[in-house]
């Protein structure tokens, strides 16, 4: 916390929190007071916000005498006495500001925003005067602006804030952060965005100043589609190649499954972001495996997204600020995977009043609850999702049903405090909870859970900085309820995570540097025996390890149309004792009947260390406002693995950590991208790539993993590669948007050949997650003020998979002959959806909002195949079933509200 | 207005969509069916025809078997061959009970095919005999998963084994064949009621394996190696018996059969392990890099046996006898003549002597 307290002190804006009621009456006396001092005062006695700007006010000492006199006759009077003004710029914040007006002139400008003087206003435009500091002629004035949410206080991302008198533009960032550099000129501005309405003015630039928008959201804007997160500017002046960022209401413009919108079926219309089907956990990027993205939750690390069977991601939509998917380049403060970086933002609650939001289908419901604890200094939010199918369930005759199992719950809470101006701590815990029983035969749950501490501090307009420390723990269970081989095996993985990070912007730079250190601890496996099986009981302990990280990351605004962000990161992993090396008489194959020594490990011992340094580089040109090319180079390590021999990923799959004997996976990602904006309304995008990855591990044929002692017995090393392009086409409009995306990908692996064992005789294979054509198509109707149509359709190669080619006998037994590792593909996958949505009150000033979703899931029944097994009748020859999990189409009603 | 109960039954409906999953059949029409040598056989200490099987491979989903004939077999100990002779289409005997292998010694198989080229099996020693110490069954109620993975309550009869292991490193093997027993009865006339043995094939597919290398155990008690989930009356008219087959096989044959489990053995769940080609123990003498499927197996076998007599079958599932001699109108043909059933003999199994 030391560092907090030695940098720079408050340079402009001292904030006081209080309440709003102007008509408050004042009793108070100053007495050679400072006029710092009396609004602070004021503000903290009253509860009212009031903004100022030290340089705009005077020094002198003055005295004030009260005796129940209304608030803003208060804030007049010392207004009028020192040439100043107030206005309330949202409710209950005021900002003084220098130029005294004349009587009503708030009231006639309460729609517009927070700013300094205006001496005109105007119907739709606003005149504005920023700055009156001192600065050097001649010299660029910088101004640096917010934009908020009116309603919210939230940041605005991705508005764009044109300067039509020159043509120039920038785009606010996740903060609602934008910057102007101007001269000493009068300038008409707009600020646009997809979300929010239109806001325009005329400023008159004097000086250094700051300038907070509030701008108001669109009332059809509400929950409703906007097809495109970032808008075309904002993609054309973004550096980093390979960006995909959604806002909540982008992230709800799907049904998805069963009406329930979702972040991570959103983020599967977008090109290069695929699943294996129905069913299963998690989604693949670009080619690369599940436990190849980096998920973050507010910054702490989410280890299993998925809720049952992958239908449901962990994160609720209602509390979903913003979301960032890094598919290509991955900024150097990002470590510890090497696919994509999924950064999810949980939004603070509201620190004015309480809302609520919630939805119930016939599956799920749903609540979110946001609770000012004390106004304008600390909020909480709440939220809870809960399954309830099983009284449904309990109606079903068949036995099947009766006796399988499907539930999900999750619970999210996040305490936002605001201390003094700059500092804001918050504290959260999350948790979800999975269990799948599929009648008597076999059943599996997981849960997550994360408990987290963090602290911002705003330094000043350049510097901010923050540190985080969180626990987190994923346990997974699989199971067979019955049988003589009953079983219950209990698996998961610890972590300790502790990062520090600054961000300093100045002069088109925006520097972050900063630390991090997680402590994973993998659970050991065991085997339990259940009632009257023969499974003997085990224990198997697993292995541990720290991963440090320190990075440097600068993105640079060279010129308007050259940027570059660039960065290094160092990280090191120690295996942990306590523990065992094996070593083999072969380092390329791991024959456990070959084994020339051990050495033991006491706890906390470094067993190995792997280190290495990531460099990172993407490069954005402008060759005009409609066009942009960038091009990408990272390198990154991996030192966790999620190992697993099943026929596709499941939520219990093994997480191990880097050893002597498995090497951490690096990559190198190269990435050319481009971003032509073809019209108003209309862009296109594309994206080349390719990934080089080493050390890659894949399960031997018929390895066992679980309750694996030495896993790298059961595994053989190799090395990867994807590659592929994508292409996406965007259309942006309030009635009609839209987007078609085609990604050809491949993801190949090679085993290291050896004398005693390899895949496909050392050759290159599809990996699992190999689908060389995607399509997906994505349509959002609105058909009138209420009422919204959206289509989405996905067609994606089949994926590939060892397939029986023959049949022969072996004493007797019908044994199938199998093709070469993942050498036939799949039938395709191709699916299409369609929602309605229909708002039932759609009043901009109605307090209780809500919708009802109709949603077709599915709409053509198509029996996409999720997996391939082999059954024989006794005396028959095997045949081959394919298992659908969503076969049919599946309807669904979804009530949403809001408050 | 929808009533309550259709309410409650249109939700039920949804829900049940939701439940959605379907199991269909699904064919590779693409993919070119591979046409591989098959080599696989048996040869252990017993007095017995050791057969060796020479064939192709048929299509998937096809139950053909594409014997290989006149090629040239042989096992090869030392410098001592003893060959084989083709008995019909790709199967070859190994004649006269009176080749047979020693316990610790190592054989090889040779085939010389028709074309020219050579197949051998890796060289491996020859087990020692372990002897079960008993077999016996228990008529059980089990939760049973039919193919189309729907479960129900059934009655099985189960086949335990208790075995002392007196060496460590033990890998072992069971199969079960059964045979029954069905006396005539009196139906007039002068000829004296037969009683005729009726062999039954046990289900190949049911493969049952234990080591004892890792838990270092020296006594399996009670391993279920076998079961039966259908009892029609007429197996169980007279004494039904039950063979075990232990097999004490090698390492490398235990580490070949528990790929084949895996594979025969599928679930259809994610759990299941991906299925891979199966490498055995032949290859090319001239090109070691071609595939050759199959496995020459050696085993030393020891066997014991379990009997069900008519009245434990009656006793357990609560069924009245075959050839009822209160309902001698339903009796079929074979209560009187045991020789209309299937491959029925009078002949009594040499171990029945």
């Amino acid at each position: 916390m030391r560092i907090f307290s030695i940098v720079l002190a408050l340079a402009f804006i001292q904030v006081v929190y209080g309440q709003e009621e102007m008509d408050q009456l004042v009793t108070m006396d100053y007495e050679d007071e400072g006029l710092d001092y009396i609004f602070s005062h004021l503000g903290n006695h009253y509860n009212v916000v009031i903004r100022f700007n030290d340089a705009n006010i005077t020094s002198s000492k003055n005295t004030y005498s009260f005796d129940g006199i209304q608030l803003k006759d208060v804030l007049k009077i010392i207004c009028r006495d020192h040439q100043l003004t107030y206005r309330e710029y949202d409710h209950g914040k005021f900002i003084v500001f220098p130029g005294f007006l004349e009587e009503g002139f708030e009231e006639r400008n309460e729609d517009t925003t927070g700013i300094r003087a205006a001496r005109k206003v105007g119907i739709e435009i606003d005149s504005i005067v920023l700055g009156t500091e001192d600065f050097q002629r001649n010299s660029t004035i910088v101004i640096d602006g917010f934009v908020l949410d009116r309603e919210t206080n939230e940041a605005v991302m991705n508005a764009m804030v044109l300067n039509l008198t020159t043509s120039q533009f920038e785009i606010t960032d996740q903060e609602g952060k934008f910057r102007l550099n101007l001269d000493e000129a009068n300038y008409d501005i707009q600020i646009t965005s997809i979300t929010h309405e239109t806001y325009a003015a005329h400023i008159s630039v004097e000086g250094k100043d700051q300038w907070y928008i509030a701008l108001a959201p669109k009332a059809h804007m509400i929950d409703e589609i906007v097809i495109s997160g970032q808008s075309a500017q904002a993609e054309i002046k973004e550096v980093i190649t390979g960006l995909e960022q959604l806002g909540r209401r982008e992230i709800k413009q799907l049904s998805a499954f069963m009406g329930e919108a979702d972040v991570v079926k959103s983020l599967l219309t977008v090109a290069g972001v695929t699943t294996i089907g129905e069913g299963a956990s998690g989604f693949n990027v670009r080619g690369g495996s599940i436990d190849q993205n980096l998920i973050l939750q507010d910054g702490l690390l989410l280890m299993n997204p998925s809720h049952i069977l992958g239908f449901f991601s962990t994160f609720n939509p209602d509390i979903v600020l913003n979301t960032s998917l890094h598919k290509g380049h991955i900024p150097a403060q990002y470590g510890g995977r090497i696919s994509s970086v999924l950064d999810v933002n949980i939004k603070e609650g509201d620190y004015k009043s309480i809302r609520f939001h919630g939805s119930t289908g016939f599956i799920s419901s749903k609540l979110a609850l946001e609770v000012p604890v004390q106004k304008n200094v600390s909020s909480l939010i709440l939220s809870g999702r809960l399954a309830y199918a099983a009284w449904l369930k309990s109606n079903v005759e068949d036995l099947d049903i009766q006796n399988s199992q499907a539930r999900f719950n999750d619970f999210h809470f996040k305490y936002s405090h605001k201390i003094g101006s700059k500092d804001k701590l918050f504290a959260s815990y999350f948790q979800s909870y999975d269990r799948f029983k599929f009648s008597q035969q076999f059943g599996f749950s997981w849960q997550n859970r994360i408990a987290g501490i963090q602290y911002k501090r705003i330094e000043n307009q350049n510097l901010s900085l923050a540190a985080s420390m969180a626990y987190g723990e994923l346990n997974n269970n699989q199971f067979e309820p019955s049988g003589p081989l009953a079983f219950e095996l209990q698996s998961g993985v610890h972590y300790l995570q502790l990062k520090t990070s600054g961000i300093y912007e100045n002069s088109g730079h925006i520097l972050r540097m900063g630390a991090e250190w997680i402590h994973y601890d993998t659970s050991p496996e065991q085997l339990t025996p259940l009632d009257g099986s023969q499974t003997p009981a085990r224990t198997i302990d697993k292995e541990r390890g720290r991963e440090i990280g320190l990075y440097i990351n600068d993105q640079w605004e060279i010129t308007d149309q050259f940027s570059v962000d660039f960065g290094l990161r160092y990280s090191i992993f120690q295996q942990l004792g306590p523990g065992i090396i094996k070593t083999y008489e072969d380092d390329s194959f791991y024959d456990p009947n070959r084994v020339v020594s051990t050495e033991s490990f006491t706890k906390g011992a470094v067993m190995h260390s792997y280190h290495g340094l990531q460099p990172r580089i993407s490069l954005r040109f402008a060759f005009s406002d409609n066009f942009s090319l960038k091009a990408s180079y990272n390198r990154l390590y991996q030192y966790l693995h999620l190992l697993s021999n099943a026929t596709s990923p499941t939520p219990v799959d093994i997480w191990q950590v880097s050893n002597r004997h498995i090497q951490p996976v690096t990559a190198d990602n190269y990435s050319l991208g481009w971003f032509h904006r073809l019209s108003d309304k209309v862009d296109y995008s594309g994206d080349f790539y390719y990934r080089n990855l080493e050390n890659t591990v894949d399960h031997r044929d018929f390895g066992d993993l679980l309750l694996q002692e030495h896993l790298e017995t059961a595994i053989l090393k190799g090395r990867g590669r994807t590659y592929g392009m994508e292409l996406t086409i965007k259309k942006s409009g309030e009635v009609l948007s839209g987007r078609v995306s085609y990604s050809y990908a491949r993801s190949e692996r090679l085993t290291d050949k050896t004398d005693i064992e390899t895949i496909n005789d050392g050759n290159w294979f599809s990996s699992n997650f190999d689908q060389p054509h995607t399509l997906k198509f994505f349509l959002n109707w609105k058909l009138s003020k209420r009422d919204r149509f959206d289509i989405n359709f996905t067609y994606a190669s089949g994926r590939p998979i060892t397939a029986p080619t023959s049949n022969y006998f072996i004493q007797g037994v019908i044994i199938p002959g199998f093709s070469e590792r993942n050498a036939v593909r799949l039938p395709s996958y191709h699916r299409l959806d369609v929602g309605y949505t229909f708002t039932v009150n759609r009043r901009r000033s109605a307090r209780y909002k809500h919708d009802v979703t109709l949603a077709f899931y599915n709409l053509y029944a198509r029996r996409n195949v999720f997996s391939v097994f082999y059954r024989q009748r006794s005396g028959t020859a095997i045949n081959a079933l394919q298992l659908s999990v969503v076969g049919t189409v599946i309807p669904s009603i979804t009530y949403s509200f809001r408050y | 207005m929808l009533s309550r109960a259709q309410w409650k039954y249109g939700m039920i409906s949804a829900v049940l969509f939701t439940i959605a999953a379907c199991l269909d059949p699904i064919e590779f029409p693409d993919v070119e069916a591979e046409d591989l040598v098959v080599i696989e056989g048996q040869f252990t200490p017993s007095k017995r025809v050791h057969t060796v099987r020479i064939s192709r491979t048929s299509a998937f989903g096809k139950k053909v078997f594409r014997g290989v004939e006149n090629a040239g077999v042989s096992i090869l100990h030392g410098d001592l061959q003893e060959v084989f002779l083709e008995v019909s289409p790709g199967i070859y005997a190994l004649e006269g009970h009176t080749v047979r292998g020693q316990p610790g010694e190592k054989y090889v198989l040779e085939v010389k095919m028709p074309n020219g080229k050579v197949f051998r099996s890796l060289e491996d020693a020859m087990p020692m005999v372990q002897q079960a110490d008993s077999a016996y069954f228990h008529f059980e109620r089990e939760v049973f998963v039919n193919p189309s993975g729907r479960d129900r309550f059934a009655n099985v009869l189960n086949i335990y084994i208790d075995t002392h292991l007196k060496e460590r490193d033990l890998y072992l093997r069971w199969y079960v064949d059964e045979l029954y027993s069905f006396p005539e009865e009196t139906c007039g006339g002068l000829d004296i009621p037969l009683t005729c043995y009726i062999p039954l094939e046990g289900n190949p597919q049911n493969i049952s394996l234990y080591n004892n290398r890792e838990l270092g155990l020296d006594k399996i008690t009670g391993l279920k190696v076998g079961s039966k989930n259908s009892f029609p009356a007429v197996e169980f008219k007279g004494p039904h018996y039950f063979t075990v087959f232990q097999h004490v096989i090698t390492q490398n044959a235990y580490a070949y059969w528990q790929k084949v489990v895996d594979v025969v053995n599928q679930s259809g769940t994610v759990f299941d392990k991906p299925p891979a080609r199966i490498t055995g123990n032949m290859y090319n003498v001239q090109n070691p890099e071609e595939r050759v499927l199959g496995y020459f197996e050696l085993a030393a076998i020891d066997t014991v046996r379990t009997v069900v007599l008519p009245s434990e079958y009656q006793e357990a599932l609560n069924r009245s006898p075959h050839c009822n001699t209160f309902f001698r109108a339903q009796w079929g043909p074979e209560c009187c003549n045991c020789l209309r059933i299937l491959n029925a003999t009078t002949e009594r199994p040499g171990w029945l002597k």
